[in-house]
Order: structure tokens, then C-alpha cells, then sequence
């Protein structure tokens, strides 16, 4: 065993046991989350999550979708945390922030058109939806086409130091929502029915998102980036993390009861392959052109990377317009201002990426 | 010009990516116009009902209700059947009417017209597969999930898939699998 280890970390260089330990705690306790109270096939969502603290916060008035999820707060503090005590945190940013704010925004519209972020979507898959197939191509592809302009120069301009106050932003404002979630005050809403209405105790959520927060701060692990990687440089370290995610949840999923096979009767999903191709398409390529997916984003700005906080901000945005606006798909299907708003983002993401080369 | 924008153009990738951009804006446009097309043949408002959404009735409307409920009570079916539908001429979205088409043509055995309005019910009142809910259908274990497994068993047989339309009703019933499957909306 010792051998095979050794001979592991040897053959793929960059490998080291936070990538391991992040994947094995994301497969095992994002299925567990489910187990303990999330709904189901949502152990961990960012576009879900982010959609609950929009509503909670009154960006959206869909009353079954409100709640403030103590797992993104974790993700954030944990990352902020073990940055802050291993010295990472470090204020930076000034990289064209009006366009991450809308690459973040367009990452989560392409999520609400397929119901979930890359993450749940390999959760999906890990559950036995296959219906997450046809979405798992759309990011691979989304992701693929990103990276020929990334080969071609693609650029959003340089990063610097910047004054510390900007970086502690949006891990404040996660000590904001902490305090909503424990006191809840008036102006806040929680949802008494429907999705929003569905979680774990606060104390374990809290306590499951430090930890997922903590270990892919130091791992870096990220769907997008893995994939990145891979097509990019060969760089396998990153993707055994995600293989063992995958691996691990869907030990967990059989163990709980929750593994089931199919297409037709998988919770939160609809049957619109083409259109869960088109959104996680352009989660993929905006998620590229940005550096990480939405969950990698969330934990960039924890470390106070302020370009990360500001595309955090765009997601929240999006979590909200998806609900007023009519984008977000349901178990019935898309809907058709989310198709628009999916092209949308697709020409916004072609554009950009021709117009911002070096 | 002078050249300024010729690095637009220049790679296979460049001219790949204009072409992405022209077929989606394209799609945009029939999209549009096919939306348009269709909301115009219907003469329904293109905005759909949002999950959860808080509905007044008209007074007409609370009336019918009553009285259709009355009817359902009494088993009279086919009147019931009159009043849902005279129920949605005044207000097309009210999922109650769906409700009581729906278990009206469940009684008169007639699954493809009870699925379709089973599932047009609970896309516009999904309080109807809500545990936490006062109207959820679950608590009478005679009702939806029974009815649901017995389509799903009919939907593999050839009697069914012969009969035309059958996709439209298939649908329903995946969808309606999928709602009580629980997760996300």
C-alpha cells in the first residue's frame, strides 16, 4: 500500500493529501448533508445556496426559495480562516472587475438554466441522475473553448496589492449573514415551504462548510480548474481530487439509500438535455475566463482575492435576477427567458474573449 | 480602419467564434419570433406563474370553487368537469380547477386527462406535493402516488403508445415522477 502511494505522488507531480482529503471529505459530506436535512441530490449547490441568500435577503420574491445557507458562509470563513492563520490572505485584485462581476453573473444563470453548479452536478451524477450527462459535456466543452482563447492570449489584465480593507469584505459580509441566520431579523425571510424550507441544522451546515471551506483552501480544488488543468497542461493533481469525489459520493450515496439509476424520476432535474447542455456550457466558459468555478470563486474571496469577491457579488446578483426574471429552470423544463439569457451569456463570453487578448 | 480590428479575424478561432455569435443570435431571433407566434395564437400572457406565488380569486372564481368541490363531493364527475373548465375560462391559472379536472377524470377512469391535469395543477401550486403544506396530496395515500405508479405502468404498454398524443401525456407523467421525487424545484 505504502508502495502504491509512493509510487501515486510520484507519477503525478503536484499531487499532494489536501487535494486527497478534499475530495474524499466532498464526496463523503456533501452526500451526508442530504442525509442530515438538504434536499435531495443538493448536499452542496452554490447556485442553489447563493439563490436561498438572495431571496432571504429580499432579491427575490420566490417565498419557497429563501434561506440563508450556513454552508456558503463556512466555505468562505474556512477558506478565510486558514488563510488568515497560514498567512495567504492577501489583498489583491484590480483585474478587470465589471467583467468578472458578469462572468460570475452568467456562471450562475447557465447553473439555474441546468438546476445546480458543477458541483451538483457531479453529485447529480454521483446519485445516479443521468440526466446530469448531457450537462457534463456542456461544461467539458464550455470549459474546452475557453481554453483555446486562453492558448491565444485570452487575459483580463494583471492583478496588484491592494488596501486591506477591500479584502475583508465579503468574509464580513459572511459574518453579516451568520448573525441573520442566528437572530433573524425582520427584513430577513426564511421560507416555511418548498426547497428553501428543506436544510440541515444550522451547527452541522456551519460546521461541514469550515471544513469543505479550510481543505480546498489549501488544495485549491476546483471542477473547473481541474478540467483546466488536465486540457491545458496535463496537470492530473487537481482531478484526482475530483475523481475521488465522485468516487467517494457515490459509496455514500449507496450506503444512505439515496443511489437510483435513471433519467425520469431524479429529484431537481428536468429533461431538457439540450438545455442542460447550452448552461452548463456557459458556466464552463465563464467560469474559465474567471479562473474557477462559482465554488472556487466563494473560496478566492475568502482568501481576499478581491476580483473572486467582486464576481461573488455578480453570483449573488444572479441568484436574484434568476428568480425575478424568470431564468431559473424548474422540474418542468427551462424556461424561455432562460434560454435567452443562456445565449445570451454564450455571445457575452464569445465577445469578451475575442476582444481581450494579448 | 487601417488594421486596427484585423486581430479580430485572423485565426481559424476567430472567425469560429463570429460564427457562434451570428447562429445565436440567429436562434435568438426565430426564438423570439416563434414565442411571439405562439403567445399571439394562444392569447395567454407570456410571464409564467412563479412557484409559490401568492393569488387572489375573484369572487366568481371562490364561487365556482365552492360549488365545484360541491359537485366532486356528490360524485357528480361530468359537472364537475363543466365547472373546473368554466373555472379556467375566467382564470387559466387557477391550479385548483386543474386539481378538480384532474380527480374527476381519475374517478371516471380516464388517466391520460387525469395525469396532464394533475401536472398542470402542480406546476402552478407546488404546495400539492409540499409535505410541509396544508394541500399536500400525499396525506391521502389513495391519491397522487398510486395513481402515478399505475400511469407509469400503463405508459410501457402498447395500448397506450399506440394511442396519439401519447408523448405529450408521457411527459406529464415524468414530470410528475420527478416533483414527487422530491430536491429542487
Amino acid at each position: 500500500m505504502k508502495h502504491f502511494i509512493k509510487k501515486t505522488f510520484e507519477s503525478i507531480p503536484g499531487l499532494n493529501w489536501s487535494i486527497i482529503l478534499s475530495g474524499i471529505a466532498f464526496g463523503v459530506l456533501g452526500v451526508m448533508l442530504v442525509q442530515w436535512g438538504n434536499p435531495k441530490n443538493t448536499g452542496v449547490c452554490v447556485s442553489c445556496f447563493l439563490e436561498g441568500i438572495s431571496g432571504s435577503i429580499g432579491l427575490h420574491s420566490n417565498n419557497r426559495m429563501m434561506y440563508i445557507r450556513p454552508e456558503i458562509i463556512g466555505f468562505v470563513l474556512g477558506a478565510f480562516l486558514l488563510a488568515f492563520v497560514t498567512k495567504d490572505f492577501r489583498s489583491v485584485g484590480g483585474s478587470s472587475p465589471m467583467t468578472r462581476f458578469l462572468l460570475g453573473f452568467f456562471t450562475i444563470v447557465g447553473s439555474a438554466v441546468f438546476m445546480g453548479c458543477p458541483i451538483k452536478l457531479l453529485f447529480r451524477l454521483s446519485a445516479g441522475d443521468l440526466t446530469g450527462l448531457a450537462a457534463l459535456l456542456g461544461l467539458v466543452a464550455g470549459v474546452w473553448v475557453g481554453i483555446l482563447f486562453m492558448r491565444e492570449g485570452f487575459y483580463l489584465g494583471d492583478e496588484a496589492p491592494m488596501n486591506k480593507m477591500n479584502a475583508w469584505i465579503i468574509p464580513l459580509l459572511m459574518v453579516l449573514f451568520l448573525i441573520f441566520v442566528v437572530v433573524t431579523p425582520f427584513f430577513i425571510t426564511e421560507s416555511t415551504r418548498g426547497p428553501g424550507a428543506v436544510y440541515a441544522p444550522l451547527w452541522i451546515a456551519l460546521t461541514v462548510g469550515l471544513v469543505l471551506g479550510a481543505l480546498t483552501q489549501r488544495s485549491r480544488f476546483c471542477i473547473v480548474g481541474s478540467l483546466r488543468n488536465y486540457l491545458l497542461a496535463n496537470d492530473k493533481s487537481l482531478m484526482v481530487g475530483i475523481v475521488l469525489m465522485i468516487v467517494f459520493a457515490i459509496i455514500t450515496s449507496i450506503a444512505t439509500g439515496q443511489f437510483h439509476m435513471g433519467m425520469n424520476d431524479q429529484p431537481g432535474s428536468h429533461l431538457s438535455h439540450e438545455w442542460s447542455f447550452m448552461g452548463m456550457f456557459l458556466t464552463g466558459f465563464a467560469s474559465v475566463l474567471l479562473g474557477g468555478c462559482p465554488y472556487r470563486q466563494l473560496i478566492l474571496a475568502g482568501e481576499g482575492n478581491v476580483d473572486s469577491g467582486v464576481a461573488t457579488l455578480g453570483m449573488i446578483v444572479a441568484a436574484g435576477v434568476v428568480h425575478s426574471w424568470y431564468l431559473a429552470s424548474s422540474t418542468a423544463g427551462p424556461t424561455f427567458n432562460g434560454k435567452i439569457a443562456v445565449l445570451v451569456g454564450i455571445v457575452f463570453c464569445f465577445v469578451l474573449s475575442l476582444t481581450n487578448r494579448e | 480602419m487601417d488594421g486596427k480590428w484585423d486581430y479580430l479575424w485572423e485565426s481559424w478561432l476567430d472567425k469560429a467564434s463570429w460564427m457562434a455569435v451570428i447562429v445565436c443570435m440567429a436562434v435568438m431571433g426565430v426564438m423570439f419570433y416563434t414565442h411571439h407566434q405562439e403567445v399571439k395564437a394562444s392569447g395567454k400572457v407570456s410571464s409564467p406563474a412563479h412557484a409559490g406565488e401568492v393569488r387572489r380569486r375573484s369572487n366568481k372564481v371562490e364561487a365556482l370553487l365552492k360549488e365545484t368541490k360541491g359537485l366532486y363531493k356528490q360524485k357528480k364527475y361530468d359537472e364537475t368537469i363543466k365547472k373546473a373548465k368554466q373555472m379556467l375560462s375566467l382564470d387559466a391559472k387557477e391550479p385548483f380547477a386543474y386539481l378538480y379536472l384532474a380527480r374527476a377524470y381519475r374517478a371516471q377512469d380516464n388517466l391520460e386527462q387525469g395525469i396532464v391535469n394533475y401536472s398542470e395543477a402542480i406546476k402552478l401550486h407546488p404546495d400539492f406535493v409540499d409535505r410541509k403544506s396544508e394541500d399536500f396530496l400525499g396525506r391521502s395515500k389513495k391519491e397522487l402516488k398510486p395513481y402515478v405508479d399505475k400511469a407509469i405502468i400503463y405508459s410501457k404498454k402498447k395500448e397506450f403508445r399506440s394511442k396519439p398524443g401519447y408523448k405529450k401525456v408521457l411527459k406529464h407523467i415524468y414530470y410528475l415522477q420527478r416533483r414527487m421525487a422530491g430536491g429542487c424545484e
